[in-house]
């Protein structure tokens, strides 16, 4: 287009002659257009050709035989970027990684002297910037060292690292990925992202591992129903289960491995269109952190198939129920729904919780160490000593659940609980409240953010508590504490205030029935539950399905913590160090070294320091399902830049490159001389 | 740097010159003080000639010296006595306005036709005058009278050119008019058809008259001297008109104007007219010698 542009623009550029003899010019221009007009055309084509050919000289043209291995003319630049990505490694049982990094070799081993190259792996493992070397040999002792990571392919980050080394240099450039082409990496490349891009340097991508579809399973997730995880108990783990095409009806074992032995094993098909769950039971022998992994075995599939998790469990929790008001009809004591809250079916052997009840009138000589948690039910009297020991109790850490009712007089409690040295209640009570028969107040609103109501975000055991109506309650003003739950008319029902290591809970209604219809109604048994187990020191036992690998690992403690080490030990027994540093009132601290799947240990300085002990690293599900990015998606990524497809095989054939820039030049020159010289015949 | 003589002629010089009648002198002085110093050139306008009597011829035409001399008779000639009759024709058509130069070839043709009418009336022949472009715009009839060179000149010094050229029309047209023999002075640059020029040019030879061409051509007219793509546009009709790359067609359109000129010197030879081209850069004493020649 552009010399005809400038073809018909020469012919455009006339001037005007008035002159006698027009005829004569007239005839002789009839005579020669005939030729004129072929020469015209040759012009016209000749300096097409010199426009194409200096295209071609500015698009560094190369020609190769074979991969191009070997570089003729210029220093040649390579950039080599091999994916280390998990799906390396779990296809073919780790034949990609092995044939990638083969591959790279024989890339590296074809340079010449005075070329330079890089190894940059899509995944990089610590902190070593890449860098263009001299020597190859050098640069073979980088690739040695390379290893496969349970993370995605970044090819996005690794072809912006790739670009901005080989901006820095002159001469011939190369860039190479060598990859499996797994979809899941590819599908993320993101030309734009990349940034400063040279589409004139040819990406040669080697792919790398069979081009046959493989089976690819996925675990994608997994989940615990269990309320409580605590030794003994009857444990449930939820394994949703996916496949890739070719995956899909293949039969697979499932195992569960719990701290090293294998404790469970289901049969089942893959899906390709729907997940398929797997449901393990499994108890545990002993409180702590525990870990394990879920793992998948069929014909095809990797053995690296496994999703890591982690455990946490505690101690059973004791908790004394002290009835103020007992009666003689079971039902109608304060206790009954208390106990059979917190082990509903009574059995003393599987129950996390482990209620024992008393009377008020026992009060003077029990002693609260033994217990997690104490519940007053109504208990009017307090003496001072138990009131002492009580204080001293919540301080160490211990759990009170105070509940009022019919026994309860606000000036003496307050007396006991509020106007001395010890003051446990969050506020002063006030006067008792009769809710009018013509009126309806019911519970309002929870505050879900709270550990002890997260549970409550499920809707319909939320819609069970606020179904539940009040007919009578203690009015109380919170000072320092927080409110957690209040009526329906925005009255306080249970205020939570922390003292010391300790907390305490108030429920300004009763327990039982008296005041209230909530120990009818579903919702009663996980509230005691939660409130209780929090009230005990947290969480009853969590089982953790870990964090993705490559993300953080972050860390959130109490401020004193700031300054403090942790020491993380990877699945390769690798250690590193993580400070806390103090921010918005916390100490917290992160690791982004997770780069390889299974289950990392972290190290506190002291005891002291609550955070779990381990965490599992999980690869991204879709690393797993094998499939390959298609060539057409794949040149949609590149755009414009120039790329080629080429299968490992192809670099053993060696081949030359060898740059046309010098040829072209002459070419270009002999065209233009050309040019010249017909454009001379054509005035003679 | 052109000699004293040669600035005589150069028609660029003359051109400067506002008088007609300066010019013309100027040229025919020079001319005939180039003559005189080189008579092996052979001719003055005063020599007479003799020719031996014949029966009929006036008694007092006999040369009785001569007849002392060499006891013959002898009858005594005189120039004036020829009594030749001149019609200048000049192209006074648009095309002739044209100069690559200083001079246009209307220019040089008037100084041309005036210098060949100061000659003419010195030698004392009758001139007339007629100019034309596509029609006969002016005609003065031959007189020899010395101050007949005046209202000439008048004639001459009014003319500007406009129209069309229609040569050979116009020289059928002329030769219809002229009734007694004498010599034809075309001045034109002949842009008309070669063959309708030749077929009026002939229409006079057949009614006797001697004919005497001056092809009057600028230089760049025969060369096509220009460069780069020209939109090159009739002087006389502003509808004719081409694009072309004059350096393309440059070897043709001097074939083509070559055998136009070779079509019309050759077609004149061959009916005895006297053919002369001349450029507009070519001094003037050459073209007048042409007239010389052939009035030898």
């Amino acid at each position: 287009m552009i010399p005809l542009v400038i073809h018909l623009l020469n012919r455009r550029q006339q001037r005007r002659l008035r002159f006698p003899a027009v005829r004569f010019v007239l005839i002789s221009q009839r005579r020669v257009a005939r030729t004129y007009n072929l020469r015209n055309w040759l012009l016209l084509a000749v300096r097409t050709l010199a426009v194409i050919f200096l295209a071609l000289l500015m698009a560094h043209p190369l020609w190769e035989t074979g991969a191009g291995l070997s570089a003729r003319g210029a220093p040649l630049s390579t950039a080599i970027i091999v994916d280390n990505s998990l799906s390396m490694q779990v296809r073919e049982e780790g034949a990609p990684f092995r044939e990638a990094k083969q591959a790279a070799g024989r890339i590296l081993t074809a340079l010449g002297d005075g070329d330079r190259a890089a190894v940059i792996p899509t995944n990089p493992v610590g902190r070593r910037e890449p860098r263009l070397k001299d020597a190859r040999e050098t640069v073979l002792k980088d690739l040695d060292p390379l290893v496969v990571t349970a993370g995605t392919a970044d090819f996005t980050a690794a072809l912006r690292t790739a670009y901005g080394l080989l901006r820095e240099t002159g001469g011939q450039k190369a860039l190479w990925v060598v990859t499996d082409l797994g979809l899941s990496g590819w599908d993320r490349l993101s030309l734009p992202a990349v940034g400063e891009y040279d589409p004139t340097v040819p990406v040669k991508i080697i792919t790398v591992g069979s081009s046959e579809a493989v089976p690819g399973a996925t675990i994608d997730a997994l989940a615990s129903p269990a309320l409580n995880i605590a030794p003994g108990l009857d444990i449930g783990l939820v394994t949703s289960l996916g496949a890739s095409v070719a995956g899909a009806g293949l039969p697979v074992a499932a195992r569960l491995h719990i701290d090293g032995k294998v404790r469970d094993e289901k049969q089942v098909t893959l899906s390709g269109d729907a997940e398929s769950t797997v449901d393990f039971q499994f108890k545990l022998d002993r409180p702590g952190s525990h870990s394990g992994y879920v793992s998948l075995h069929g014909e095809g599939l990797s053995e690296h198939l496994r999703h890591y998790f982690t455990l946490h469990t505690r101690e059973r929790l004791n908790v004394l129920l002290v009835d103020g008001d007992p009666q003689r009809a079971l039902v109608a004591s304060e206790t009954f729904f208390l106990s059979r809250a917190l082990n509903p079916a009574g059995d003393v052997a599987n129950s996390v919780l482990l209620p024992e009840v008393i009377l008020s009138g026992a009060l003077g000589k029990v002693n609260p160490e033994g217990y997690q948690a104490l519940v007053l039910a109504n208990v009017a009297t307090l003496p001072p000593p138990f009131v002492a020991r009580l204080a001293a109790f919540v301080e160490g850490g211990g759990g009170l659940l105070l509940s009022l009712g019919d026994q309860i007089v606000a000036e003496d409690h307050n007396r006991a609980l509020w106007n001395n040295a010890w003051p446990l209640l969050p506020g002063p009570l006030g006067e008792r409240r009769r809710v009018p028969l013509d009126r309806n107040v019911t519970v309002g609103e929870a505050d879900l953010s709270h550990p002890a109501l997260e549970a409550f975000g499920d809707r319909r055991l939320l819609d069970s508590l606020r179904s539940a109506k009040v007919s009578s309650y203690f009015q109380v003003a919170p000072v320092g504490g927080r409110t957690l739950m209040r009526l329906s008319n925005g009255d306080p029902l249970l205020v939570e205030k922390e003292v010391g290591k300790g907390r305490v809970l108030l429920w300004t209604s009763t327990a039982d029935s008296a005041w209230n219809n909530l120990p009818l109604k579903t919702g009663y048994v996980p509230l005691v539950q939660s409130l209780v187990t929090h009230m005990a020191g947290g969480s009853s036992g969590s089982i953790d399905t870990g964090i993705v690998a490559g993300t953080e690992k972050r860390w959130s403690t109490d401020t004193a913590h700031a300054g403090k080490r942790l020491r993380v030990v990877d699945p390769r027994r690798t250690e590193r160090e993580v400070t806390l540093v103090a921010a918005d009132g916390k100490a917290s601290g992160s690791f982004d070294g997770n780069h390889f799947a299974g289950v990392y240990r972290v190290v506190p300085p002291g005891a002291d320091l609550d955070i779990p002990s381990l965490y599992a690293v999980n690869p991204p599900p879709l690393e797993t399902r094998l499939e390959r990015m298609d060539a057409q998606e794949l040149a949609r990524k590149f755009g414009p830049v120039e790329h080629e497809v080429l299968s490992a095989g192809a670099l053993s054939d060696g081949g030359i490159r060898t740059d046309l820039a010098l040829a072209l030049v002459v070419v270009l020159i002999l065209t233009l001389l050309f040019e010249g010289w017909l454009g001379q015949r054509n005035y003679e | 740097m052109a000699t004293p003589e040669q600035s005589y002629f150069d028609p660029a010089v003359l051109a400067r010159l506002s008088n007609l009648h300066l010019k013309a002198r100027w040229v025919v002085e020079g001319v005939m003080a180039g003559l005189h110093r080189s008579r092996a050139k052979g001719f003055s306008v005063e020599f007479e000639q003799h020719r031996e009597y014949a029966p009929g011829d006036e008694i007092r035409r006999i040369d009785w010296k001569a007849l002392g001399k060499f006891d013959r008779y002898f009858i005594k000639e005189f120039e004036d006595e020829s009594n030749l009759k001149t019609h200048l024709l000049l192209d006074v058509s648009g095309s002739m306005d044209y100069a690559s130069g200083e001079v246009t070839k209307f220019q040089y043709s008037c100084i041309l036709v005036a210098s060949l009418a100061y000659l003419i009336l010195r030698q004392q022949d009758a001139a007339g005058l007629i100019t034309f472009s596509d029609r006969i715009d002016s005609q003065l009839p031959p007189k020899a009278t010395r101050g007949y060179m005046v209202e000439l000149l008048q004639q001459l010094e009014g003319e500007t050119t406009r129209g069309e050229t229609a040569v050979g029309r116009i020289l059928r047209e002329v030769a219809g008019g002229i009734r007694r023999r004498g010599l034809v002075v075309l001045v034109s640059d002949l842009l008309d058809d070669a063959e309708s020029v030749l077929q009026g040019l002939r229409l006079f030879r057949y009614k006797g008259n001697d004919v005497l061409v001056f092809h009057v051509m600028d230089e760049a007219e025969r060369t096509l001297p220009f460069s780069g793509n020209t939109r090159f546009e009739d002087i006389e009709d502003s509808r004719l008109r081409v694009t072309a790359d004059p350096k393309a067609i440059q070897a043709e359109y001097r074939r083509v104007v070559e055998n136009h000129i070779d079509t019309l010197r050759s077609g004149c030879h061959e009916y005895a007219i006297d053919y002369q081209l001349v450029s507009t850069a070519t001094p003037l004493d050459q073209a007048l010698v042409s007239y010389l020649s052939w009035r030898k």
